[in-house]
């Protein structure tokens, strides 16, 4: 039987970028089916270790054994799994091609669930991303997707594990951008579109569609409630400085310990949780109950501070000491208690008319977000998704704007990386849309060239290739090219006996060409598909040559770099060389 | 890395196959399979770039050319790898979703519990430990209407008006018809002192949905509510509607009769103070307050006559009540005066008209002598040279007609109006004179 007998069944061939879309759908709802399954393993581990009204000494026990198990299996078998889950798939995405064990996804469902049920401060988010990659990472196995797609699936995995765990689709995505690729300018928008949405159908259809808090209306009640959110920024600076400085501290204290210590540390944070919920059982895990009563407005101001510490130094404890769970919450819990705080002392002492405490404990928890997490525009989104409000945005982004600048300025690398880094990872700096200044073809072209008549013989041009010492030369009048020939065709069709032959008939017109404004990279990859010389021409007239680009032109451009480095900033160079050196 | 055999190699192997006798052909074949598998595990090749080596070298084994064999392709990896998947998705939905239908109904019965522990609490005047406890049932069951109710009534015990009335707002978007939320929220703006927005919600209430076996009492005794704070905003004619229908409504009892009828009283509708009052008695003559309140308020509709039965009933059974005693002898004392009382003789008559003539004269005079104000002094002697002119006109022989009763009647009333005005309270009887110059006031024979 031929293959042309079977039409139908050559239509079952797959071309990889048809797999990606289905596999796109499918991850989304398993890594969303994962979260779920984290969410309710949590719950359910926390409902059975501690019951209804925990005793004291089941505060200290929980933790602390529980922890004893999980450094074991962390020590043993999961090492990959500490910590958020977040910085570790960031890694795998830039540095291991998006390439995570499976045993990763197991590894991380168990301990997290066993770390955060049992009482450590930590969010359930961070993890469920890792979840989300590691199962990604092995059905690109599977299916044996080349390696840029086999990374493709890390980022879309995040956002559709990040979709299920906090019911946000839209701040999903944005993170998977921000966070975990880089670049807000990735050519993934689609597939992370496609994951979280199909992630978020699943998880509501299982969990209903409930929001993960009842968020007040919002509403700024005088234009002067706008210098509260300054001091509001000031202060979620300052707090997350003092979380990521102390996080990184007391872990940097923790990984100086013995190695041999490792499988113990996480109960030795255990044993400290244990001792901190005893006066604050509100901070135990999530929190996220909590949080729900400080956006409306529920919480004294005593309470909102001591809450504020007691889950800060919690959360510092649990992370530092090596436990599996993640920041995203305790970010948010942070912020609402901050928040929450700072509008209850404007409500009492300003000058000017302030909305409810709520309000700020809302704007707080983005901004604390923004501060900590460095995803300025994920909070933004986030808080956006929570309140269906747009009256929200100016003070958030006025708050986060701030925050971040503080965090930035005193802690310049970001603490997903921090941690990365206390761990000999370095990542690439993240972009965020804002392309660094780089080299463009402006800055490498040669201005002055020749142009060969189309009517010039071959002879005419040989002449001409042995003055100008070219490889190629472009073919046209009046600034106006209409094609390129080569020395070697010059050459061949000398030897052929076809010297009087207008250029007409040897030139090509299939070459490549670049605009002024293209980078270098651009222009260094088509110049090596192009026969030794690249156009460089007008936007406004495609055929119009504005200069051109020879490795000569490029190495006159680098010697010039090095004699004069002041002297060419990028994309600013006037003087240029001839194109015959 | 290539796996498959290139064309030019295939071209190699066909010559050496036209050369070579069959036998040898194959086991260079042989070699050249093994080789090339090898390879292709060494190199992790996919599956399909296996089958294609297979195919070619299966050719060639055969004889065959590649176009004479074909590699059907009836089952595509990609294909049952991702139905294998979306099969085992389905799966993992499915047991999710057990999980999480068993997670809700563990987490529903520890809300239950929490539940009762608050209830515990409220009756136990704990409030805020009955908030926290219905905290974590809330938390437990963020979907239960009942529990959100309850922090919410909870919240509003404890003082927590902001948070209460956000959390009632939220459960009233999802259910506007509910009697309960509506209550709850015009309760907590009466709380508030915004009596529109409680009204408004009172109303919603009253007009929503009820549930349960005793929804019409609890109707009635809301109708109450609404209707007090009426009253107390002195809305009274919103509040006489409202007792209109809240009378149709309450059981048929004395005490619920009475109830409504202080209400009518007080929202200034005598008469169905009155009927209610009437009713109440007829349904308990012993009932102290019905009779007592009949009384009254039939003596504030002039009905002295029947003031004076229900007082003196009432009195009977409560002889100490004040209200009985300070009634019962005015209402005699303007059924023995009134000289234009019904069936009374002309002799009856003119002796009751003098009677109260000569008293309120004695009141004029006596408050002529009493009082320093000069404006109160020219009133009254004014007065008491009306006096002087009627005097002859009723103590003379002649007959005394109901024009001039009546006049002397009007001049009595203002005697004593004067004189009340300038010389403080009356004495009973002057007070009865004062009635009978206000019932008769423009009366017709």
């Amino acid at each position: 039987m031929s293959t042309a007998d079977l039409p139908v069944l050559q239509k079952l061939h797959l071309r990889e970028n048809h797999i990606f879309f289905a596999l796109t759908i499918l991850i989304g709802v398993l890594a969303g089916l994962a979260a779920v399954l984290f969410t309710l393993a949590i719950k359910g581990t926390t409902h059975f270790l501690f019951g209804i009204s925990p005793s004291y000494l089941r505060y200290i026990l929980v933790p602390t054994l529980m922890s004893l198990v999980t450094g074991f299996l962390l020590v043993k078998f999961f090492p990959d799994v500490r910590g958020s889950g977040v910085p570790q798939t960031e890694a795998a995405y830039h540095l291991n091609g998006g390439n995570i064990p499976g045993r990763v996804a197991v590894g991380k469902f168990l301990t997290g669930a066993l770390c955060i049920g049992s009482g450590h401060s930590m969010g359930r988010e961070g993890p469920s991303v890792q979840i989300g990659a590691s199962i990604a990472s092995s059905i690109g196995k599977w299916f044996h997707l080349s390696p840029a797609r086999a990374q493709s699936l890390i980022p879309v995995a995040s956002a559709a594990a990040l979709s299920a765990a906090f019911n946000t689709p839209v701040a999903a995505v944005i993170f998977a951008l921000e966070e975990i690729i880089g670049d807000m300018n990735a050519a993934l928008i689609g597939s992370t579109v496609v994951a979280s949405v199909a992630s978020v159908i699943v998880e509501r259809s299982i969990l209903g569609n409930s929001p993960v808090f009842q968020v007040p209306q919002y509403h700024l009640v005088d234009p002067a409630e706008l210098i509260a959110y300054v001091v509001l920024g000031i202060v979620g600076g300052v707090v997350s400085l003092a979380f990521s400085k102390g996080l990184l501290w007391l872990r940097g204290r923790f990984l100086a310990l013995p190695k041999r210590t490792r499988i113990f540390q996480p109960a030795m944070g255990g044993l400290a949780i244990g001792v901190i919920l005893i006066f604050f059982p509100q901070v135990m895990g999530v929190g996220y109950e909590y949080v729900g009563q400080a956006l409306n407005g529920s919480l004294l101001l005593k309470t909102l501070l001591l809450l504020c510490v007691a889950k800060l130094v919690a959360t510092i404890i649990s992370y530092s000491s090596g436990n599996a769970g993640g920041i995203f919450a305790p970010s948010l819990y942070l912020g609402a208690m901050a928040g929450g705080a700072i509008g209850t002392l404007m409500h009492r002492f300003a000058p000017f008319p302030t909305g409810d405490p709520g309000a700020y404990a809302l704007v707080g928890m983005g901004t604390l977000f923004a501060g900590i997490i460095r995803a300025p525009m994920t909070s933004v989104f986030m808080i956006f998704e929570l309140t269906q409000d747009y009256q929200v945005f100016v003070p958030l982004m006025i708050a986060n704007m701030i925050s971040f600048a503080i965090s930035k300025q005193y802690q310049p690398t970001s603490l997903y990386h921090a941690l990365l880094q206390q761990d000999n990872v370095h990542l690439p700096q993240p972009g965020t849309g804002i392309v660094a200044k780089s080299w463009l073809a402006l800055d490498v072209m040669a201005r002055d060239f020749t142009l060969l008549p189309p009517d010039a013989t071959v002879e005419t041009a040989l002449k001409t290739f042995a003055d100008t010492g070219l490889q190629a030369m472009l073919v046209g009048n009046d600034g106006t090219y209409s094609g390129l020939v080569t020395r070697t065709q010059i050459e061949q069709a000398m030897s052929s006996g076809t010297a009087n032959a207008p250029l007409t008939v040897l030139m090509t017109t299939d070459f490549a060409h670049v605009h002024p404004d293209h980078r270098l990279e651009l222009v260094l990859e088509r110049l090596s598909k192009n026969p030794g010389l690249l156009p460089v021409v007008s936007r406004n007239e495609v055929h119009q040559v504005l200069g051109i680009v020879t490795p000569q032109t490029i190495m006159h451009f680098l010697q010039q770099c090095w004699d004069d480095p002041g002297a060419n900033a990028p994309g600013q160079r006037e003087a240029s060389p001839t194109s015959s050196t | 890395m290539q796996a498959s055999i290139s064309d030019n190699q295939l071209t190699l192997f066909s010559r050496k196959r036209e050369n070579s006798g069959a036998r040898s052909w194959r086991r260079s074949i042989t070699v050249a399979a093994v080789a090339r598998t090898a390879e292709c595990v060494r190199t992790k090749a996919g599956s399909y770039e296996l089958r294609l080596v297979a195919n070619r070298l299966v050719c060639l084994w055969s004889l065959q050319s590649v176009e004479e064999r074909a590699i059907p392709r009836i089952l595509n990896n990609e294909v049952v790898l991702l139905v294998a998947l979306s099969v085992a998705a389905f799966g993992v939905f499915g047991f999710t979703r057990t999980m999480a239908a068993r997670q809700q109904r563990m987490e529903a019965r520890i809300a239950a519990i929490w539940y009762e522990q608050g209830e515990q609490f409220i009756a136990g005047g704990q409030v805020e430990k009955a908030i926290q406890a219905f905290r974590k049932a809330t938390a437990n069951a963020a979907d239960d209407q009942q529990y959100a109710l309850a922090l919410a009534n909870a919240l509003a015990a404890g003082n927590h008006d902001s948070e209460a009335e956000q959390l009632l707002l939220q459960l009233r978007e999802s259910d506007p018809e509910d009697a309960q939320i509506n209550i709850s929220l015009a309760r907590l703006a009466a709380k508030r002192g915004d009596a529109d927005r409680a009204v408004h919600y009172y109303q919603n209430a009253l007009y929503g949905r009820w549930t349960g076996d005793q929804a019409q009492e609890q109707q009635v005794q809301l109708r109450n509510e609404l209707i007090r704070l009426l009253l107390q905003r002195r809305q009274f004619n919103l509040a006489s509607s409202e007792l209109l229908i809240l009378e149709a409504r309450i059981p048929n009892t004395a005490p619920a009769h009475v109830e409504v009828a202080k209400m009518f009283l007080e929202a200034g509708d005598l008469q169905h103070a009155l009927n209610n009052y009437s009713e109440a008695v007829q349904l308990d003559s012993h009932n102290v307050e019905a009779l007592t309140g009949a009384g009254e308020t039939s003596f504030r509709l002039g009905n002295y006559p029947k003031a004076v039965q229900y007082l003196n009933a009432a009195q009977e059974l409560a002889p100490e009540s004040q209200k009985t005693s300070q009634l019962l002898p005015l209402a005699e004392a303007v059924l023995a005066e009134d000289p234009l009382a019904p069936h009374l003789t002309a002799e009856e008559r003119r002796s009751r008209l003098l009677a109260d003539f000569q008293r309120s004269s004695q009141r004029l005079e006596s408050c002529l002598a009493q009082t320093t104000d000069i404006q109160a002094g020219t009133e009254l002697q004014s007065l008491k040279t009306e006096v002087q002119a009627m005097q002859p006109k009723l103590t003379g022989k002649q007959l005394l007609d109901f024009d001039t009763a009546r006049s002397a009647v009007v001049l009595i009333l203002r005697i004593q109006k004067a004189a009340s005005a300038h010389c403080g309270q009356p004495p009973v009887e002057d007070q009865a004179l004062l009635l009978i110059g206000h019932e008769h006031n423009g009366a017709q024979p």
